[in-house]
Parts: C-alpha cells; structure tokens; sequence
C-alpha cells in the first residue's frame, strides 16, 4: 500500500524553479532511498512533504494515504506534522535547541499531544535508552553540547519517531557524523523502523549506505527523478547512464583495486 | 568547578570595577577646582580655621595616603558632606534614590512590555509591514531628546487633554507615610487606592519618557537574536513534530534570545539610572538625578562625586546579577563552553 504518493511535484524560490515534476512514492513500512549529487534537490522535495519551508510555492500533488497536503490547511498541515511524518536533518549540532534539556526536547512532542509529564518522562526515557544512549535516566536532563555527535543524532532521530509517525523523512541523518558512527547510526534507524513498521525516506548523496537499508532507490539529478528501481535491481542493471556514473563512483571490496573510481566530470560526460 | 570559577572571575571584575570607580572618583576631587579645606570650612571661615580644616582631612599628606584615607571612607560609606544640605552625601542619597529606582523600574518595565514583543513580532513578521513600522516607531522613540519628548509629553497629554498630571509625585496636598521610600509602594501601603492611583499616574509620563530612547535598542536585539532563533533548524524541527506557532516562538526561540536581551537589559538598566538626570527635573521629580542637578548648579563637588558612585555601583551590581542571570539561562555557560561576555582585562590582552 503506498503510504506517500507524490505527484509531478514542482517547487520554486520567487522566480526559480528547482525541483521539475517530481513522481515518487513510498509504500507503507518500506525505506525508500533518495540519491542524487549536491543541489538535485533532494533536500527541497522532503521539505516540500511537511510545507517547512514558507519561502518555496509548491504545486502538483503531495498525498499521504490519499490526504492532500498541497494546499492544505495550516490546521491540517499541524495535525501531519510529527504525528504522522516525522524529520531528521543532517546536523545533530544545529538541530537541537541548546538551551533545553534534551529530555524536554524529546518530550515535547508527547506534551504537546496532551501527554502527561510523567507518562512522557518515562516514554522518553524508554525511547532513548532504545537508541542506544546509555543510562538514559540519568542523561534526560543533560543539554546538547554534553553530548557527542552521534549521541546528539539518536536524540534527534527519538524527538522525531516519539510520537509513532508512519513516515520518517531523514535528510543525510548521518553526513555530519564519523564514518564509524555513521553505520551505528543507520542500523539503529533500520532496526527502529523495521520495529514500529515505520516507513523512511533517506536522502544521501551516498549510495554506498542505499544497498544495506534501502528496500527501494530513487535517484534524482537537476530537479528531476531519472530512474526508480528496487535496490537490487539498482545495482545489478542500473538503467540511466547517470545512475551508472553514480555506481562507478562507489567504492566498492569486491572490484578490482587497480581499476580507478569515476570522476564527477566523467558521470557528467557520460550523462550529458 | 566551572560555576565557582565564573562566578569568582566575576566578582573579582566587579571588584577591579568598583576600584576603578573610585579612583576616579578621587581624581575628580583632587583635580577639580575649588579648595575642599576652604568648603569644609566654610565661607566666612579665617585662614587659621582653613589651615585647621586642611590638617583635618588630610589635605597635606602624600597622594597615596589621601587616596587610602579615600578608599576606605568610601568603603564605610563615607561619602563626604554636602556643603548644601550639610549632611552626610550618602543619607541625602538614601533619601532620594529610592524614588530613582522607583523610576527606573517603572521604565524598565515599560521597556520590557513594549520593546520586547515590538522585537519578537517584527522578527516573526521580517520585511513586512508590520517590521517596517516597528523601526519607524523605535527609531522616533530613540532619535527624540529625552528632555523634548517629555516636554511634549506634558504639553499634550497634561496640560492639553489633562490624561495625566503634570509633574511632581502626588497630587497637591497628598502625603504618603514614609515606610520604603518609593511613593508608589507606600501609596499602595497606607491602603488608600486614591493616593495609589495618584501615585501610579504621577509616575507614567515621567517613566514613558525615559524608556522611548531604550525601547528601539532592546527592540532591535530581540529582533536581531529572534531572527537566529527563527531560522535555526532546532525551530524549524520544532515545527516538524508539530508545535504551535506561539508555542515555537516563544518556548524554543525567544528562549534562545534571552541570553542576549538580559546583557542588554542589565547594560539600560544602568544607563536609565544614568539619564533620570534628564527626566526628573523635567518632571519636578525626587530622585538622584535631581539631586546632581542641583549638586552641580550649587557647585557641591562631593555630592556630585558620591551621586556618581553610587549610580557607579548600581551599575555594577546590575552588572554582576545579569551575569549571575546568564548562568542560570545558558548552560553552556555553566561548562565554561559558552564565551562568556567579553571582560575588559581579557579584552585587553
Ligand atoms: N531556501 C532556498 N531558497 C532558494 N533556493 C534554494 C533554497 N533551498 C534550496 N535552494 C536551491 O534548490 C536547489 C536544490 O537544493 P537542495 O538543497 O534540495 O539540494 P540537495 O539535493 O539537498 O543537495 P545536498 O546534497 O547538497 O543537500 C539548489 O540549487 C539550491 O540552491
Ligand atoms: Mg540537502
């Protein structure tokens, strides 16, 4: 069952158009992946799902579960907003308020909802030592900066999965982390939404991290999707010449170590 | 620990401050002219009673001997005398500051209510109409000479349409019993609502006109910082999970922009107390600024100094409470990770 249907999306800034008819779809439960190199407007389209972004006029069509948000209400946006799609973006630093506790973070979306302070405490102590935040109980109250990147990176990921939306939009959650704590970071992920059946969209400009989490990929250049295929298939025949440049770039154990990685110049050539 | 250091650090700064303060304050006695043995003497006083008064304070004796004498009269609260009142400097000003305060505070709030909210919405609504309006009206309250605003303050809203009285603290024949010193506490305290309405009314003009100059500064910050906030992505996240405009606005980034409003807001403070010079006169008002007024008219150079400690002092102890303030509210602080606000020795070297 898809869960968000996207439909000939177009967004602009005043004059310019940056994204150009976007299709994509994210079934219910699945992680679907978002490829594509900086400036292909990967980040402008996962926006344009939640309408953060006041500067961008969107039109086409954005649908959860046959909901229309393009176009909605204010009322109605609040109401998809956290509840039923929740965001992750690339910093941990600048991400989290650094003068709340980060347990008051992780709780808001809860007291927000009518929550009980106490029901929420304890569910966010729950979440937390979930993802891996040892002596949870304790660290509740800590602010941001007493914690590590990768730490600060759980809590976000727990403010946005708190109160069980279906989608989790996550937008390079781990470009800003060290290449260890990267994978930490994307298995918890995986096994969170695996978990509470929670479906996610992953931007990355890294196909390298696409094969182990991804169910599907969809890869975009220049404001435009240019080939949508599951992940296997992705990399065993990919179909755009781009998505083949894009493939060549990625490092991979079982290639030849004398063979040299593609250039960008060279995906550009070849995609033209 | 971290708290113990800054906190330290700061009350040593206050401390290097308050030195400062007083040492220029000595200069100022020594320098200026005007023979303090012939003051103390007074008027009519013979030459031999001017040669007693000298031996008397010290006159004669090594600058540095002075100072300490100085210093640790100034540190028992010893001020010197009027040569007007004839009484001890620091009692006259016990007497007036309080109605100074009473002043300050009046503004401050005023200050608080207007230029706070002017700042947060002109931020929330950048560019737009309602920003643009909002500097118009804080860059008229800012341009405007404090003395001239209030004197057109009393020519339309007084003397014109009679909203308000006219200048003094209550009304012709009113008394208050002499409980704290601030008219309006005392009104509110002899459980008479006329005298405290008469005490209330007396004191918005006088404390309107103070704040208009401060209301375009503390406005502009706010605006500045809510802008940060408002852009940061911790905000933009908020909204993401659902939070209410108000709610995203005032708990995530007003929270965020106090740390620059209480510097701010601690830095008017002194200079308010600073420039009730210009009002309370305005206004035939009590209060510290009246009194220099007079202390430099009637050429009374100790109580033009001690009136100049003292606002010096307060200046100080606001100073040292905003720091503690900024503890409490930036707890990046409170690691030692957040720069604190630049101190002079540090910004020296
Ligand atoms: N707020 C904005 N105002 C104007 N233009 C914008 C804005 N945000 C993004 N753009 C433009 O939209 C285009 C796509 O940007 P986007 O951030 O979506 O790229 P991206 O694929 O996420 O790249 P990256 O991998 O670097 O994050 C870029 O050309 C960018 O300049
Ligand atoms: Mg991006």
């Amino acid at each position: 069952m898809t869960l968000l249907e996207i439909r000939d999306l177009k967004v602009s800034y005043g004059e310019r158009e940056v994204v150009h008819g976007v299709n994509l779809s994210v079934g219910a439960g699945c992680r679907t992946a978002l490829v594509g190199e900086s400036g292909s407007g990967k980040s402008v389209t996962a926006r344009a799902v939640l309408q953060l972004d006041v500067a961008a006029s969107l039109s086409g069509s954005v649908s959860l579960k046959g909901q229309e948000l393009v176009g909605a209400k204010a009322s109605e946006l609040r109401s998809v907003r956290g509840s039923r799609v929740g965001l992750v973006f690339q910093d941990p630093l600048t991400s989290l308020n650094p003068v709340m506790t980060i347990g008051w973070q992780i709780m808001q979306p809860l007291v927000i909802r009518g929550v009980k302070k106490k029901e929420a405490r304890e569910r966010g102590i729950a979440l937390l030592a979930r993802l891996g935040v040892k002596d949870a109980s304790r660290r509740f109250d800590d602010y941001p900066h007493q914690f590590s990147g990768g730490m600060r990176q759980r809590v976000v990921i727990a403010i946005a999965v708190i109160a069980e939306p279906e989608l989790l939009i996550a937008d390079e959650p781990t470009t800003a982390l060290d290449v260890r704590v990267q994978a930490q970071v994307l298995d918890l992920l995986h096994e969170v939404a695996v978990e509470r059946g929670m479906a996610v969209l992953l931007i990355t400009h890294d196909l390298g991290v696409v094969a182990g989490f991804a169910d599907d990929v969809v890869v975009m250049r220049h404001g435009r999707i240019v080939e949508t295929a599951p992940v296997a298939q992705l990399f065993a025949d990919p179909q755009h010449p781009y998505t083949k440049g894009l493939l060549g770039a990625v490092p991979r154990l079982d290639r030849d170590p004398a063979q040299r990685l593609v250039s960008v110049e060279e995906i550009e050539a070849v995609a033209g | 620990m971290n708290v113990a250091r800054y906190v330290a650090r700061r009350l040593l700064l206050s401390g290097v401050v308050f030195f400062g303060l007083v040492v220029l304050a000595f200069v100022l006695v020594t320098v200026l002219p005007g023979d303090p043995a012939r003051a103390a003497a007074g008027r009519n006083a013979t030459a031999a009673q001017v040669a007693e008064a000298r031996e008397r304070l010290g006159l004669d004796d090594p600058v540095l001997v002075q100072f300490w004498h100085y210093l640790t009269n100034v540190l028992q609260g010893d001020l010197g005398n009027s040569v007007f009142t004839h009484r001890a400097v620091l009692a006259d000003i016990a007497d007036v500051l309080p109605s100074s305060l009473e002043l300050v505070a009046a503004a401050m709030l005023i200050n608080i209510v207007i230029g706070v909210p002017l700042g947060v919405l002109a931020a929330y609504r950048r560019g737009r109409t309602l920003d643009v309006m909002a500097r118009i009206v804080a860059l008229l309250g800012a341009t405007m000479p404090v003395f001239w605003l209030g004197l057109l303050l009393q020519l339309v809203l007084s003397s014109r349409l009679g909203l308000f009285p006219l200048y003094g603290q209550l009304g012709f024949g009113e008394r208050v019993p002499d409980i704290t010193g601030v008219i309006t506490i005392d009104a509110l305290l002899s459980g008479d609502p006329a005298l405290f309405s008469s005490a209330l009314a007396h004191l918005i003009l006088p404390a309107l006109t103070l704040a208009a100059s401060f209301i375009a500064v503390i406005a502009r910050t706010v605006r500045s910082s809510m802008i940060t906030s408002l852009d940061a992505d911790y905000v933009t996240l908020a909204r993401a999970t659902g939070a209410g405009e108000l709610r995203v606005v005032v708990r995530h980034a007003l929270r965020n922009a106090l740390v620059p409003m209480s510097t701010i807001l601690g830095m008017q403070l002194g200079w308010m107390l600073g420039v009730t010079v210009l009002v309370e006169s305005t206004f035939s008002r009590q209060g510290i600024g009246a009194y220099m007024v007079d202390a430099v008219l009637q050429n009374d150079l100790y109580a033009v100094i001690g009136s100049i400690l003292v606002i010096g002092v307060v200046f100080i102890v606001t100073n040292l409470v905003v720091d503690l303030v900024q503890l409490w509210i930036n707890p990046r602080l409170r690691d030692g990770l957040a720069p604190a606000r630049p101190a002079a020795p540090e910004a020296v070297r």
